[in-house]
């Protein structure tokens, strides 16, 4: 018997389609033909109904078989083979169905997952730089400590001396030797200062600032951040030092005038590195002297750049940001990268960037949509190596060359935006070549779009309603559709 | 019989014989694809979807009127 519910939504459709004059009329032979047969056999030739609504009642009642009167008056229940033939062809479908949907899920689904893992893993092997890869920015901001007033009075004293080389010493051993706390050793003893030591001290490695002391450094090598760490701890150390006398193997007299000689010399290092470094921000210079001058794009390595974060704030300040001096790296000589000349000609550099930017970007697309389209086809043709039980008993074995080739035709096609459409393309591959015997592609193409439709849907949720699209689909091609109107 | 009968109608009770004669005949079709397809969905176990069906409150009801919009917009769509 038909339940009410079907019923009430089949006649409310019904009436819908005869305002729009659309006759629905079942193929023969088929499972709907049959069914509605059933029903039209017991069904008189005037249907005693004159409401949607007693059509719904009276459809549902006579599903299940009608009553008719014999010669004589007397009622007879004449039972409709309607609910029989019902109560068949819903197990037969039950079990089609469901052995069907374990098949997508449990076969095709898998094989389009190993797909995508096999390819993903192969895709993370290409590594790309994007265009912002090429460089390597530090920012260099003076440490409080080189602001110090008690320090930078004590270095300015020593401005005038006449000391030119600094005095070796032979210190290595005690430097380097495990018991010699370095950063305990320079301080001053003003609190506020030493403070400011420590702070400074923990920012750079232990070992750089020794090997300033040991090593033979070549000076002029250096660039200002480094030339005021390298002044600051040998000045420092050797302060320190001809107050302490307490390293090394000199006698203490001489010790005391090389340490203060020295002491001279990197006051007088550290005045100079200070006030470079001031007039550097004072011209609005925006990168060090040690900083890359060229951007190659078709070669290995970076380009390093240092920033002094003083003047590229004064940039932000006008919103501009990075990028604007990425630009001018590629046509102005370094020193004539300041803040004024970015600012009075941002577009231009702007434009410069983007103009080489977008030039590399689309190379480098190009490598990635290659690389991509090699590994897709690699990784699907090796994917028909092993193929399933279903594969085989659908002859898939004798259509692997076809197979492919329609991959190949259909990846050859694929364009640098695909590339965002992973999902999409491995199902069409695995499900709609590769298991395109079935209604896979159909089934599962059906959920995804489910479930990109709402973010909460559960998988479950979106498989119920690709069943429904599928049997739904199924039941009306076994129906012939007529406009009467046209 | 049935001549007379009809003979015996208005114009426009005849043209609703009609158009229900015509409802039922489509209605019998949706009807029976709607019951069929609800009875497999509800008879369906072991796989994925019957999680939602167990674990809602999806009812006969509900899933008449799920298959009767598909049904609708396939058709109305342009099938």
């Amino acid at each position: 018997m038909l339940s009410k519910a079907s019923t009430e939504v089949a006649v409310n459709i019904a009436s819908l389609y005869q305002l729009k004059n659309i006759k629905l009329i079942p193929k023969h032979p088929s499972i709907i033909s049959e069914l509605c047969n059933k029903i039209l056999d017991v069904a008189p030739n005037s249907i005693p109904a004159k409401t949607v609504d007693d059509l719904s009642i009276y459809l549902s009642e006579i599903s299940s078989g009608q009553f008719k009167t014999k010669k004589d008056n007397t009622k007879y229940f004449v039972e409709s083979s309607h609910d029989i033939l019902m109560d068949n062809y819903t197990k037969e479908y039950t079990d089609i169905i469901a052995s069907h949907i374990s098949f997508y899920k449990d076969v095709v689904n898998v094989s389009v997952r190993k797909l995508f893992e096999s390819t993903k893993e192969a895709l993370n092997n290409y590594r790309f730089k994007e265009p912002e890869d090429f460089f390597e920015v530090t920012y260099f901001k003076l440490h409080d400590v080189f602001q110090n007033p008690t320090l930078v009075f004590e270095i300015q004293d020593y401005e005038k001396t006449t000391v030119t080389v600094k005095d070796n010493i032979d210190l290595f051993k005690d430097i380097t030797s495990e018991e010699f706390d370095l950063k305990e050793y320079i301080l001053t003893g003003s609190e506020e200062l030493d403070t400011q030591i420590i702070s400074w001290y923990s920012t750079i490695e232990e070992q750089k600032l020794k090997s300033y002391l040991i090593d033979d450094v070549v000076e002029s090598s250096l660039a200002i951040p480094d030339l005021l760490n390298y002044s600051l701890i040998n000045y420092l150390f050797y302060r320190s030092l001809s107050l302490k006398l307490n390293l090394g193997s000199l006698p203490k007299v001489k010790l005391g005038i090389s340490a203060k000689v020295n002491t001279e010399f990197f006051a007088k290092k550290l005045n100079y590195a200070l006030n470079f470094y001031n007039r550097e921000i004072k011209n609005g210079q925006l990168l060090t002297t040690d900083s890359d001058t060229y951007v190659n794009f078709l070669q290995d390595g970076k380009t390093r750049i240092t920033v002094y974060e003083e003047n590229f704030e004064k940039l932000s300040e006008e919103n501009l940001n990075i990028e604007v001096i990425f630009g001018a790296l590629q046509i102005l000589p370094l020193r004539k990268i300041t803040v004024n000349e970015l600012i009075q000609n941002k577009e231009k550099y702007y434009n410069q960037w983007e103009r080489s930017r977008s030039l590399y970007v689309v190379s480098l697309n190009r490598k990635k949509l290659d690389a991509f389209k090699y590994i897709l086809t690699l990784h699907f043709t090796n994917s028909l190596i092993d193929l399933t039980e279903a594969e085989k008993e659908n002859g898939v074995e004798a259509k692997k060359e076809a197979i492919v080739n329609e991959a190949k035709k259909f990846i050859d096609k694929l364009e640098v935006n695909d590339i965002e459409k992973l999902d999409e393309i491995y199902l069409y591959l695995v499900a709609g070549l590769r298991f395109g015997f079935s209604d896979a592609y159909k089934f599962l193409r059906q959920m995804d779009s489910y479930l990109k439709s709402d973010e909460k849907m559960q998988p479950s949720e979106a498989a119920l309603y690709a069943t429904i699209d599928l049997l739904v689909d199924f039941m009306l091609d076994k129906v012939d559709i007529t406009n009467l109107a046209n | 019989m049935q001549n007379e009968q009809i003979q015996d109608k208005t114009l426009e009770e005849i043209l609703t014989e009609k158009d229900i004669t015509r409802i039922f005949s489509n209605a019998n079709v949706i009807a029976n694809i709607i019951e069929l397809t609800s009875d497999v969905i509800l008879n369906i176990a072991g796989n994925a979807i019957s999680d939602t069906i167990k674990n809602s409150t999806i009812n006969r009801t509900i899933l008449a009127n799920m298959i009767g919009n598909k049904i609708k917009s396939e058709i109305l769509g342009g099938k």
